[in-house]
């Protein structure tokens, strides 16, 4: 039995990962919260309902949701952003707001209701792990929860473009000294985040359900994860996924309403002690002495 | 009478001709509704202390008006006090713990020092819907015993207004006087300020259990407008909320907030049956003003009314650059 | 084929800091730019990558105004800031770092930075602080930039490591004009071609390295005993 739940932590842990990856990344390298992950969240959420209810395949379905959510973030990062280059408070307020509208828009167009996704044949079945039956779908989170992850270091560790990424996540004035132009950089970045987000929202409607709140209700956790794990740092976030998905199952087991109360004060917790994460090492602490 | 005072008496006009206006025939459904907008407007004005005074972006303004609205009907269903009284005992506990928070807030800059407002404002909301013995959990807390004059909406109408009167025209003095000098000295560079003795999480802690005290007022008098506690009125959708009327408003106005909190309230809610959408536009209008107007629409109002002190607006450029990263001071 | 700064102004955060700084930099020249703590030497350099926001005058390359052209611009028409702790990716390798810097191969470093080798994979956080320092001047050398602006390279060093570090600056001046920042008398002297006296922000005097003690700003520009520079 406990096999079972430690499993469903991990499956839990493997979708906070990808709900979070694109959040750090962009923290990283804008230096803003983004709070308009949520809503591409939706909007991935619901596309992938949407062409899943018009016969396209699970995958293919996530995949484009992913792609749209990516196109939706390139142009709020391009038509909204990009004019508050130098301006963090600014740039934090707006993505509120593209969070409020991306929200508002889906609750127009497809209705408050929640709906439900159509899931069928293999991934609707279950195994039994434990002496209990398991989602067949909940590995599926494992298994894109591992490939994100690899790609991602593929991509930031393997490539002279992850190289300036991580470059411009630690310094973006050092990253300009060496004649890397960042402002393009940081719209590839957002718009990852974007693909990243809307991927999440893709596999979070077969055991999250569909509903326009989705998006707002997954933000605190990803917070904690983001928080957690440090800001910027993807192998925090895989950490701090693993963390915070075994935390929520285990205490969830034993106390349902508990879950995410355990895991908001590990975010307080840690925020106060660690700001700037478990493994990360750019401090969000108020520096009193610098000019 | 000084030229700087001619807006007295107009002032004072409305002031009575609002009193009186539901004596003289006013609709009660509208009375009502106005009460409600003028609360959210004292709340937008608590707010504008944490984003136009300290200038820092805190989300979990929510906690303190839900801290007024739990303490004041705790305190009530203990001890049977009046209400207004209940209202300032709670404003004055509110404060010093607020206080208490928010110095361990602001050890963090920028996104962290937001995140931890967040996350703090969420604990508690968490805590006050899994607290079911003490809060009733999501059935709220109802049958609150209101002292008589909170049960005449005639009276529930004018108390808040004259309350948000106080506050407004206290607050610009206070804005204006040597210590809002201080505050806005601190906000706008706090190393320079620190040169002059004002430590920034001081300055910025006393500012912000001030606003968080004035949050309580207006919870608590929300509480007596809606005869109940709820948790859904301390989610992260009311600091949002009011996050956005300061920023519409124009952050550091102090009446703009007020006038965009009693607008927004009163277009929601008369809205909400017209268009269900509402929520979008006030959405699209609220990213609009980040982008174009960092005054707020207050700014677009005569500048002596709206910006006495010709300081720089908050979400001007450049605003909070200096917290956003740690590493980068290493090249200055 | 100079780096040409005539009657340049900046200002931070709205506050003027660089009144009038005149200087011109010539290939296989180290100028040396001194004076006391804030006559506005880090500025001058931080105004010339468009770090620091340039309110008057002009910066030229080969006669050319760089206007407001971005930082990211000015590093790859081959200016190159080793800012006071060195300029490097903390979080990234050393072989990451040099990658960063240009074209090149990082490979090509080791004939003229042979002690970079066995630290090829560490991560710059963890070198001292003369690694760091000789890191940059390899990511210099790298980046095939002409012109260098180095901020005060002997600060924090033991002598064995300064020495290293002339000879370093000694080596990339073949291929490039050395604009250096020095609090260091005697290691500015032995390793500059000329001076440039600053104050308050302006250039109040210059001429040959030698001369140096003889100019009628020395005493005042420099604080005179600044006895901290001669010790170090």
């Amino acid at each position: 039995m406990i096999a079972n739940v430690v499993l469903a932590g991990i499956s839990l842990a493997a979708f906070y990962f990808v709900l979070s990856a694109g959040l750090s990344l962009v923290f990283g390298i804008m230096g803003v919260l983004n709070f308009a992950s949520a809503g591409y969240f939706l909007v991935g959420l619901y596309a992938a309902w949407y062409m899943l209810g018009h016969g396209s395949g699970f995958l293919v379905a996530a995949l484009a949701a992913g792609l749209i959510s990516g196109v939706t973030a390139l142009i709020v990062e391009f038509v909204m952003l990009r004019p508050l280059y130098r301006n963090p408070g600014g740039q934090l307020l707006t993505t509120l707001g593209v969070m409020l509208i991306l929200t508002e828009a889906v609750n127009w167009v497809f209705g408050p209701q929640i709906q439900q996704e159509p899931m069928q044949g293999l991934l609707a079945s279950t195994l039994p792990v434990g002496g209990l039956p398991f989602p067949v779908y909940r590995l599926l989170l494992i298994a894109s929860g591992l490939v994100i992850y690899l790609l991602l270091v593929a991509l930031l560790r393997g490539t002279s473009l992850g190289l300036k990424v991580r470059a411009g996540v630690e310094s973006q004035t050092l990253a300009e000294l060496s004649g890397i132009r960042v402002l393009p950089l940081r719209s590839l970045v957002y718009a990852l985040g974007g693909i990243l987000a809307g991927f999440a929202g893709a596999l979070y409607g077969p055991f999250g359900g569909v509903y326009p709140g989705a998006g707002t209700d997954t933000l605190l956790l990803t917070f904690i994860v983001v928080v957690i794990g440090g800001l910027g740092s993807v192998g925090g976030t895989l950490v701090a996924s693993l963390i915070i998905g075994l935390a929520e199952a285990l205490v969830g087991f034993y106390a349902p309403n508990l879950a995410l109360t355990v895991n908001v004060l590990a975010m307080i917790i840690v925020l106060i002690l660690r700001p700037q994460g478990l493994l990360g090492r750019a401090p969000g602490r108020r520096d009193t002495h610098a000019a | 009478m000084p030229r700087n005072r001619l807006w007295l008496p107009p002032l004072a006009l409305l002031a009575i001709l609002y009193v009186v206006w539901p004596w003289l025939g006013g609709s009660p459904f509208l009375v009502n509704l106005i009460t409600g907008g003028v609360i959210w407007g004292i709340f937008a004005v608590s707010y504008d202390l944490v984003l136009g005074w300290t200038g820092e972006i805190s989300f979990g303004h929510a906690l303190w008006f839900g801290a007024g609205i739990y303490g004041v009907a705790l305190l009530v269903q203990a001890t049977h006090i009046d209400t207004m009284l209940a209202i300032l005992i709670v404003a004055a506990i509110t404060a010093p713990l607020s206080f208490l928070v928010h110095i361990i807030s602001l050890r963090l800059r920028g996104a962290y020092f937001a995140m931890i407002t967040f996350a703090i404002a969420e604990f508690a909301y968490l805590l006050v819907q899994n607290a079911t013995a003490l809060t009733g959990g999501t059935n709220g807390l109802t049958g609150i015993m209101l002292s008589p004059y909170f049960l005449d909406p005639n009276f529930l109408y004018a108390i808040p207004a004259a309350l948000l009167l106080i506050f407004v025209l206290g607050l610009r003095a206070i804005g204006r006087s040597r210590s809002g000098r201080i505050v806005h000295a601190v906000r706008d560079n706090p190393t320079r300020a620190a040169l002059f003795g004002h430590n920034e999480v001081l300055v910025k802690g006393i500012t912000l259990s001030a606003s968080s005290a004035l949050a309580a007022i207006a919870g608590g008098l929300y509480l007596a407008y809606q005869g109940m506690a709820f948790p859904d009125a301390m989610s992260s959708n009311t600091g949002f909320m009011v996050l956005l009327m300061v920023v519409i408003g124009g952050a550091d106005s102090i009446w703009g907030p007020a006038v965009a909190g009693i607008g927004l309230y009163l277009l929601e809610n008369s809205l909400t049956s017209t268009t269900a959408h509402w929520s979008l536009w006030l959405g699209v209008v609220y990213v609009l003003v980040v982008r174009f107007l960092p005054n707020g629409l207050g700014g677009l109002g005569p500048r002596r009314l709206w910006a006495p002190r010709g300081q720089t607006a908050i979400l001007h450029e450049g605003a909070g650059q200096s917290r956003t990263k740690v590493r980068e001071s290493n090249l200055e | 084929m100079t780096l040409q700064l005539s009657a340049l102004q900046a200002s931070l955060q709205g506050a003027p800091v660089l009144h009038a700084v005149d200087l011109d930099v010539k290939p296989g020249q180290v100028l040396a730019l001194l004076g006391r703590n804030g006559a506005g030497k880090t500025t001058t350099l931080r105004t010339i990558m468009g770090l620091t926001q340039q309110t008057g005058g002009h910066v030229r390359l080969d006669g050319r105004d760089l206007g407001g052209a971005p930082t990211w611009q000015r590093a790859r028409i081959g200016i190159y800031f080793v800012p006071e702790d060195g300029g490097v990716f903390q979080e990234l390798s050393v072989l990451e770092n040099l990658r960063l810097a240009g074209r090149g191969q990082p490979e090509q470093v080791l004939g003229a930075f042979p002690e970079l080798k066995a630290l090829w994979h560490r991560r710059a956080a963890l070198l001292s602080g003369g690694e760091r320092k000789i890191l940059a001047l390899a990511r210099a050398a790298l980046s095939g930039s002409r012109w260098l602006l180095i901020d005060e390279p002997s600060l924090g060093l033991a002598p064995a490591v300064l020495r290293r570090l002339g000879q370093a600056i000694a080596a990339l001046r073949a291929e490039a004009g050395v604009l250096l920042v020095e609090q260091n008398l005697r290691f500015a002297q032995s390793v500059a071609d000329d001076y440039v006296l600053m104050q308050r922000g302006s250039t109040v005097d210059q001429g040959p390295i030698e001369a140096l003690r003889e100019s009628p700003f020395f005493a005042q520009a420099m604080s005179f005993g600044s006895g901290e520079g001669d010790s170090a």
